[in-house]
């Protein structure tokens, strides 16, 4: 199964290190690969470093990408994490 | 002497000797392994991998004692990194296919990372190649069998002379063998500094020039305030920290002798005197000072850098802590005041044409209900243990407003019940007044609020229509103004008649020239910066409860602030002349 949604970076500072962490967090429970897409680049969204590299910046549009048994609650949870931490509570 | 300048990052003089920090920083080479010891290579790694994960378990424990929630979570973030999967399994395929040993492997990857990082716009994503960098050296020291920085040889109070300090090192050193830091690497605004600051270490960073130390144990002088690194300070340079350490010194004294006394009056009628703080690092510094309790935290503080806002737990934590410092004395938390003039709040959508008149404070916590759910379960929570939490609501402009803001918490409370979390009951809920129309409502508020707190420094501003900010118009923003006086004494008249605590936040709480008008008014309660509050009780004692209500009355018939100022000084020329102080104002 695979399960996609497109999100906006919405984080005045773009998305960076602690930031970084919430999203890891958020994928990493989930049987699924999850995967953040952006320009063409596709990282682990389980991956802190991986995170990190994408250096998204604000504004800048993302995917989340999941394939698994789990994979469109994960990406529920990963567009959770970013909706919390990054735009209005 | 030799000077070297830097960033003063947060203030304060330090001296000692200097000791100086070998950077220990491993250097790693191209290295094949033959194909036999791909296995144990692993097995070296994973070893690695998890003492150093085992360290910083530790380091972040101590760091959640020792720092606020905020700044611990520095060290969440390297966790993440040594349990980064992806990483992991870069590294061990390259073992395995490529024969190399654990340590470039590792370190080849993780170089990839940091220049990726190295180039981005963000500021944050740059500072993290120093956290990344820190989590690196770790592991390599594991894979090189060298021993980790742990600073033991530290053993008397210096001032630490490095090529870089991480927020790890600062964490883990005793605070009171740290005198002072000087680095070449930092910024004011990386986590070292951030570290630095609340620790309370006087820091310079950023250091351009030679930091070795020309002999063992050669004196040192941290002027943190102007970002200055004497070697072998000359007597000029010695005569200005005596003096600056002298000062600190009189005014810690001052405290210690009043800080266990009460505040009186002359005839004996008590005023508590408690704080304004902004961080849990000020609560200390605010108990020595003596105060009575916290009579306003501003929550909104809580978040550093303003990425986001702290969860239930962060939050929880912090006000839990605050409770118990103080406990059994009040604590009141302020929901956050975001908006207006603090622009913390980084996901605001646009800048307003006039904040102080715009979306802040309850009226944007309304409007954002999980943020304010969120604020107010970790409030009633935190209450639980000691009971000693109030919660203040800034901000409120009508009766039905708190009406609102009322039933939505007591509808926080409600799902708490069915949650089977431990939480008080009774909190008490209190209103900030700071708009005038609240505060011709006082009465019919005070009938449904169990407590009033003044806020005066935007009362004054709204009641006057003066943006003290501004330069053209700021003499014109006057808590002397008999309006203001009147409005404060309409507040306290309505809580004394429903029978509420009244207390005054604000700068016009801190002014000593202010305190008997105020004390006159028939104020209770005194909350104000930490520091003022030895002050406010050695001259709460130069007057009586009659004379300050007397004082009062005169003023009232006053038509300008500047009549009202000179009743005021001749009150306490009178005043000091019979205590023989002479004029403490």
């Amino acid at each position: 199964m695979t399960a996609e949604l497109e999100i906006k970076v919405t984080n005045r500072l773009g998305l960076h290190a602690r930031p970084a962490a919430l999203v890891v967090r958020a994928a990493s429970p989930f049987a699924s690969e999850v995967f953040l897409v952006k320009d063409g680049v596709r990282i682990n969204a389980k991956s802190i470093m991986g995170v990190m590299m994408l250096a998204a910046e604000c504004g800048s549009t993302l995917v989340i990408r999941a394939e698994g048994p789990d994979a469109s609650a994960a990406v529920k949870a990963v567009a959770q994490a970013f909706a919390q931490n990054f735009g209005e509570d | 002497m030799r000077v070297v300048r830097g960033v003063a990052v947060t203030g304060g003089y330090a001296m000692g000797p200097g000791f100086q920090v070998e950077a220990n920083v491993p250097r790693v080479a191209q290295s094949n392994i033959p194909a036999s010891q791909v296995r144990s290579e692993i097995q070296k790694f994973n070893r690695a991998l998890n003492r150093a994960k085992r360290d910083l378990q530790a380091i972040r424990k101590r760091a959640l004692r020792r720092l606020e929630g905020r700044v611990s979570e520095i060290f969440d973030a390297q966790l993440l990194m040594l349990d980064d999967r992806e990483l992991y399994h870069h590294v061990t395929q390259a073992i395995k296919s490529e024969h190399i040993s654990a340590e470039w492997a590792y370190h080849r990857q993780v170089e990839v990372a940091m220049e990726v990082l190295q180039k981005s716009k963000d500021e944050y994503l740059r500072q993290m190649q120093g956290d990344i960098g820190a989590v690196a050296r770790r592991v390599i020291q594991y894979l090189q069998g060298l021993k980790q920085r742990t600073l033991a040889d530290l053993r008397i109070p210096s001032v630490l002379l490095a090529d870089q300090l991480t927020p790890a090192d600062l964490v883990q050193l005793p605070r009171d063998l740290v005198l002072a830091i000087a680095t070449r690497a930092g910024s004011r605004t990386d986590h070292t500094a951030l570290v630095a600051r609340s620790l309370g270490i006087p820091a310079v960073v950023g250091v351009r020039g030679d930091l070795a130390l020309e002999r063992k144990g050669q004196r040192v002088l941290v002027d943190a305030e102007h970002g200055s690194v004497y070697f072998s300070p000359g007597r000029t340079e010695i005569a200005r920290y005596v003096a600056h350490t002298r000062r600190t010194a009189r005014a810690a004294l001052d405290r210690e002798r009043l800080a266990d006394q009460p505040a009186l009056t002359a005839d004996g009628h008590r005023i508590s005197v408690q704080a304004n703080l902004e961080l849990l690092q000020e609560a200390g510094f605010a108990q020595t000072c003596g105060a009575e309790g916290v009579g306003l935290f501003r929550t909104e503080f809580l978040f550093l850098s303003g990425e986001r806002l702290p969860d239930m737990e962060t939050q929880l934590h912090a006000y839990r802590r605050l409770a118990k410092l103080f406990a059994p004395r009040p604590v009141t938390l302020r929901v956050y005041d975001l908006g207006g003039d603090k622009l913390f709040y980084a996901h605001r959508a646009e800048d307003e044409p006039n904040p102080a008149l715009g979306w802040r404070a309850v009226r944007l916590l309304l409007d954002r209900p999980a943020l304010f759910r969120t604020q107010l379960t970790a409030m009633y929570r935190a209450a639980a243990e000691y009971g000693n939490v109030r919660i203040l609501f800034p901000m409120i402009s009508h009766l039905a407003e708190w009406r609102k803001v009322k039933e939505f918490a007591l509808s926080v409370r409600s799902e708490l019940e069915g949650e089977g979390v431990e939480f008080l009951h009774d909190v008490p809920l209190g209103a900030m007044i700071e708009v005038p129309a609240l505060a011709i409502e006082a009465d019919r508020l005070a009938a449904d609020c169990a407590f009033f707190s003044v806020g005066t420094n935007d009362l004054i501003q709204y009641l006057l229509a003066v943006d003290r900010a501004n330069p053209l118009v700021a003499k014109l923003y006057d808590g002397f103004h008999p309006a203001v006086l009147k409005t404060l004494q309409a507040i306290v008249k309505a809580a004394k008649a429903h029978g509420r605590p009244v207390s005054i936040c604000g700068d016009l709480a801190s002014d000593l020239r202010a305190l008997p008008l105020l004390v006159g008014i028939g104020f209770d309660e005194l909350s104000t910066v930490p520091g003022a509050i030895p002050q406010i009780k050695a001259v709460l004692g130069d007057f009586t409860l009659p004379e300050a209500e007397g004082l009062l009355k005169e003023a009232l018939e006053e038509e300008t602030a500047h009549g009202v100022d000179l009743r005021v000084r001749r009150a306490w020329k009178r005043w000091s002349r019979r205590t023989g102080k002479g004029d403490s104002r």
